[in-house]
């Protein structure tokens, strides 16, 4: 599905992945995980096609693409899917034009037929519903005035109703209290299937308790200088990252 | 001799020759409209360089004789625009001339070419005199004191299909009575090079209620003139809300007073200017009166090589205690070589007074941007939605939805066919 080969990141100048390689199949979910500031959000960002990136070195594939010659909206297209840290609050439009817009955008690309409009917003309902949302939150603009677990969940209504086959989620955990964390945590796994991955980064195992990983790495210093199973992470909340960085804890 | 001297000379030149080659006038009001504007005209100087109040808008543009040679047949009006579900009272006045009424409700009286037409004195304005003194005619609607109107009033000012260059002098009066309750929407409609120098006064009774809606999306050669002179009484209410692109020029001279305390002026302006056009808003607010009200939000978007200026002039009278006026103003410019002048005035002398102005230029967000385009949104359309919705709060206090639809679905056309810089600015 993913495979990420040395790559080499630079942003104003200054590298920030140096050297990262990480493969990801289909059916697996990644924990991404390691100290501020190690390059776990340039990770996801350059996946996504965040401008203000340049890659100096190295290869990403994604389903046998060259993923980096893609535009942003090309790699949406082709099923990949970034969960903002801080989703970009959009007034004057409404967060059900803006899904049904970009349901449309990715459906279109993959060939599936359009959905109407009814049927489109049955779909969003049920799946506000299932997410605990409440249905108003459709008519109100883009993340507009949402508190911040609002905002985190909005993203997981975005990913469950674009079905992406990799899902990048940038510290989604972060900030949520333990209900809204219950919420993020049954999208992702809803979304688990033999055909999708799901590459989460996030700072706390505490989301792992909930959507159990494959695999684990730990991102320190523009590299993987980890991996191993969802033990790894109970390892590092026992004893923080020092070990690994060659810091003191 | 300067150029601008020259120009002035040759225009004024212009001016007597049609002057002295005008029809009969229709009745004897239009004669005394005329006799007052030719004398007023003969008096003012025309703008010139240095002239303040044309600083941002090339008066010489308008001052090209050819468009003072009668121009004969003018045509079948161009295409006009039909609100699906709404019957309003509707005036169509193609360059000047009244020639339908259509819905006459009860409590409205339209009367063309018949007064009384009232100036304001030492208006120095010589292109409004100049409306006066080319009269073809003019219209006076009346709304009677308590009236509620159930559908709006359309004032269409059309052009004529000719491609001929020419001018046109509309003069539109409305009267609403004490207590009455109006919707007013105002097309401009047209992109012939065609100057139409209209002159609107609506004349507001005390405690009565005016939502004015003003829509002038068409782009083109069409020069745009027009002096909006607003006369508002105690506790009555106005409320201008407009769309608005660019077009060869397009400026509204907007000119609201507050006589009577307790009155309350709102503005809501959405403004697109594109390619080469040229939008200037001139918007004077003078409180005259103690407890009056203003509150101004203008958004406003520049793309290409464009230019949309804004001066918003708030006077605040000796005797104007309690004002509370706002002019908020932001602006959005969509490629490096648009440009917008924005400039608020203020000249206070009350001392008991509210009054908070802010200004602001941007670009488009590029996270924002991000964010759409990662949702499967391309560039193009992406820009599209971020530059409607950057206008979509003065859209959405349009009070006739399916006119708020119609300025969306134009705006949002509109955008989808900005070109996009190869890097975003």
């Amino acid at each position: 599905m993913l495979n990420v080969s040395d790559l080499h990141v630079s942003v104003n100048g200054k590298e920030i992945l140096k050297g990262l390689t990480l493969e990801v199949k289909a059916g697996e979910v990644h924990a991404i995980m390691g100290p501020n500031g190690s390059g776990k959000s340039t990770l996801v960002g350059v996946l996504a096609g965040r401008p203000g990136y340049e890659v100096t070195a190295g290869t990403v594939q994604f389903k046998g693409q060259d993923l980096l010659s893609l535009e942003t909206e090309e790699r949406a297209r082709e099923g990949v899917f970034l969960a903002f840290q801080y989703p970009v609050e959009i007034p004057g439009v409404s967060n059900m034009e803006f899904l049904r817009a970009a349901v449309e955008a990715v459906r279109g690309h993959r060939q599936q037929a359009p959905l109407s409009a009814p049927e489109f917003m049955k779909l969003a309902r049920q799946t506000c519903t299932e997410l605990d949302l409440d249905p108003s939150f459709l008519k109100r603009g883009v993340n507009e005035g949402f508190s911040g677990g609002e905002k985190k969940r909005n993203e997981i209504l975005q990913m469950s109703l674009l079905e992406p086959a990799l899902a990048l989620l940038d510290e989604t955990d972060s900030g949520l209290d333990i209900d809204a964390l219950q919420v993020v945590a049954q999208g992702v796994n809803r979304l688990r299937s033999p055909e999708r991955a799901v590459v989460m980064v996030t700072h706390y195992q505490r989301l792992l308790n909930h959507v159990v990983p494959d695999q684990v790495h730990v991102l320190a210093e523009g590299r993987i200088v980890r991996s191993g199973g969802r033990e790894l992470a109970l390892e590092l909340e026992e004893k923080g990252y020092g070990w690994l960085t060659g810091e003191t804890a | 001799m300067r150029p601008s001297a020259q120009l002035q000379q040759r225009f004024t030149q212009a001016v007597e020759t049609r002057l002295a080659a005008l029809n009969a006038p229709p009745t004897p009001s239009v004669a005394q409209l005329r006799a007052h504007g030719e004398a007023r005209f003969r008096a003012l100087e025309l703008p010139g360089r240095g002239n303040e109040f044309w600083k941002y808008s090339p008066a010489s543009a308008l001052m090209d004789p050819d468009l003072l040679v009668a121009a004969g047949s003018i045509g079948a009006p161009v295409q006009i625009p039909r609100l699906p579900g709404v019957t309003p009272t509707r005036l169509l006045i193609v360059e000047g001339r009244l020639v339908n009424v259509e819905n006459v409700q009860p409590g409205v009286t339209v009367t063309p070419n018949e007064g009384p037409v009232e100036e304001r004195d030492g208006d120095p304005r010589p292109f409004v005199a100049l409306n006066a003194a080319l009269s073809e005619g003019h219209v006076l609607i009346h709304i009677a004191a308590g009236s509620r109107l159930s559908a709006p009033i359309e004032l269409v000012l059309a052009q004529g299909e000719s491609r001929v260059a020419r001018s046109a002098m509309p003069r539109v009066r409305v009267v609403v009575g004490a207590g009455a309750e109006v919707t007013l929407i105002e097309r401009q409609v047209g992109t012939h090079r065609v100057w139409t120098n209209a002159v609107l006064e609506l004349a507001i009774e005390p405690e009565a209620n005016v939502a004015h809606h003003r829509v002038g999306l068409e782009t083109g050669q069409g020069l745009w003139l027009t002096a909006l002179d607003v006369d508002v009484q105690e506790l009555a209410h106005y409320r201008l809300l407009q769309a608005l692109a660019g077009s060869a020029l397009r400026r509204n001279e907007v000119d609201v007073r507050l006589h009577g305390s307790g009155s309350d002026f709102e503005m809501a302006s959405a403004t697109f200017t594109q390619g080469g056009d040229h939008l200037d808003n001139q918007v004077a607010v003078q409180h005259l009166a103690s407890d009056c009200r203003s509150h101004q939000t203008h958004r406003s978007i520049a793309a290409n090589e464009s230019r949309t200026v804004l001066n918003g002039r708030i006077y605040i009278a000796r005797d104007a205690q309690r004002t509370d006026a706002q002019l908020s103003t932001k602006n959005l410019l969509l490629h490096k070589s648009a440009e917008v002048d924005a400039k608020p005035e203020l000249e206070i002398y009350a001392d008991n007074v509210k009054c908070a102005h802010g200004a602001t230029v941007g670009s488009i967000d590029p996270e924002a941007l991000f964010y759409l385009r990662s949702r499967g949104f391309s560039m193009r359309r992406a820009r599209s939605v971020l530059s409607f919705a950057f206008l979509a709060g003065v859209v959405d206090a349009f009070g006739i939805q399916p006119l708020g639809d119609e300025v969306r679905a134009t705006l949002e056309q509109a955008f989808s066919h900005v070109e996009t810089d190869p890097e975003p600015s």
